[in-house]
């Protein structure tokens, strides 16, 4: 009587699926703590000279600002408050050359943008390592000894040069082939146009609060045609007791939500054509 | 479904749907609408409370926010009270031509050659900014003595050369470390609001308890 071996292969439940060439172009962390301006602008000098060795290209991020308040849905004129705002921002390239990498200060805020495309190799680890890296050295810099509010945001955009295979002859991009979410829409008609903008916010618990949002837009632009982008989004409230290693952790938690949405929002079809890799 | 590009009218441009159910504008399509006037400058209000100088070891508290005019027609943005204007392209400066400016004015101030329109200017500048807790942040550290009264693990009790007792707290405190209660010592203070001690530095011990 012979032997016989059986060799069963698990799957690991453990990693995430992962993709040669996922259309993830941005990749934002962003962590919210209490600060005053006295302590952001006394500091902000010295903490450049630390930055710009390795983000070099420094940028503000500039802009100009309408918010108005609304008394049971009429505008006040009289509250018309234009305002213009400037943020530091440091990068590895400029505007100019890209974009590559790039830390925001605003007063109370750090935020760490990873910049991507399809077969560029980046990943989650990247971020959370360069992450990992800066934020205990802006923490101890401003003297920040409690964080309050965590975002990490996945931005996806689906183009032509991206993925031709879901586009018709006349550059329409069919929707349904690789979305499940916000491509069906009842009723007879030839095909969807500009705008188009559903966004939805799902609560994944209170206490702490986490939250996660699920915004698909068109980013239809004249040189690159028609385009959309998929932006997964999580916010969770810190509860500031475990510092760094609790932020890292909440960070990886709201790292797994947005990889769970990608698996439910795109299609089988469009995630065959991002190539996933062999587990 | 498929996502094609916009043909003909688009709904961005349109205008709200004619509806009975009180549909009104949200303010920010008002505004968006509205055609802008290039005859007309645009005012913005600057989001900064502070203006660092020196590195941001001197901060200069501003009474109110600060408000940017903007003229379409050259594209150029400044806030007029203060003499400054530049080009909208090169706004990320702002802060700094702001504090130079005043840096300027006060230098001429301190020297007496303010010539008439300067004079009018820094008048209107320095009712916009805390002066006076510029010029004590501003001020060199004094050389004074004292005898250290009480240390704790979070403050110091010192009694200083006028019998006034102060209380300094950590990290301040941390420059009379290596002294004990009762020693006599002299440093370089620099004095804040109500004269209280923002910084101690070139501590010598004048008498060992």
């Amino acid at each position: 009587m012979r032997d016989s071996t059986v060799t069963q292969v698990i799957p690991n439940a453990a990693a995430p699926p992962a993709y040669v060439n996922p259309p993830v172009i941005e990749r934002v962390a962003t962590l919210h703590a209490p600060m005053t301006a006295e302590v952001f602008e006394a500091n902000i000098e010295r903490w450049k000279q630390k930055v710009t060795p390795e983000y070099p290209a420094e940028e503000p991020l500039i802009e100009w600002l309408v918010e108005m308040e609304e008394k049971d849905g009429v505008p006040l004129f009289d509250t018309l408050a234009p305002k213009l705002r400037i943020t530091h921002r440091f990068s590895k390239k400029t505007k100019a050359e890209g974009f590559d990498w790039s830390i925001r200060c605003p007063v109370g805020k750090f935020t760490m943008n990873m910049h991507s495309q399809p077969g560029s190799g980046r990943r989650y680890d990247h971020l959370r390592k360069e992450f990992a890296k800066w934020l205990p050295q802006w923490m101890e810099h401003f003297g920040v000894k409690r964080a309050e509010l965590l975002n990490l945001g996945y931005i996806n955009v689906l183009r032509r040069d991206v993925t031709p295979q879901f586009f018709n002859k006349d550059g329409g991009l069919e929707l349904d082939k690789v979305l499940r979410v916000f491509s069906e829409i009842p009723g007879k008609h030839e095909s969807l146009e500009p705008p188009y903008d559903c966004r939805v916010t799902v609560n994944l618990g209170n206490a702490p609060a986490k939250k996660l949002s699920i915004r698909v837009k068109d980013a239809t632009t004249p040189a690159n045609g028609v385009a959309i982008k998929v932006t997964l989004e999580t916010l969770a409230q810190v509860s500031g007791e475990g510092g760094i290693s609790e932020v890292l952790e909440l960070l990886d938690w709201s790292h797994e939500r947005i990889i769970e949405r990608f698996e439910q929002v795109f299609t089988d079809e469009a995630k065959a054509s991002f190539t996933p890799e062999a587990q | 479904m498929i996502l094609t590009p916009t043909t003909g009218p688009t709904l961005h441009s349109a205008e709200a749907v004619a509806s009975d159910s009180a549909y009104v504008k949200k303010a920010s399509e008002a505004v968006a609408a509205a055609k802008p006037d290039q005859g007309r400058r645009l005012k913005y209000e600057f989001e900064r409370e502070l203006l660092p100088l020196e590195g941001g070891q001197v901060l200069l508290h501003l009474r109110n926010r600060l408000m940017v005019d903007v003229d379409p027609a050259t594209m150029r943005c400044g806030v007029v009270e203060w003499g400054v204007s530049l080009p909208v392209t090169e706004v990320a400066d702002l802060p700094n031509r702001l504090a130079r400016q005043f840096l300027t004015l006060f230098s001429k101030a301190d020297r007496d050659s303010l010539d008439q329109a300067e004079s009018d200017q820094w008048l209107r500048i320095i009712d916009q900014v805390d002066y006076r807790r510029f010029c004590i942040d501003r001020a060199a550290p004094q050389y004074v003595e004292g005898v250290v009264e009480t240390k704790q693990p979070n403050f110091v009790r010192v009694r200083w050369y006028d019998d006034s007792v102060e209380k300094i707290d950590f990290p301040v405190a941390s420059a009379l470390n290596v002294l004990k209660k009762g020693d006599e010592f002299g440093a370089y203070v620099k004095l804040g609001l109500g004269n209280k001690a923002m910084s101690i530095e070139r501590l010598t011990i004048l008498s060992a308890a």
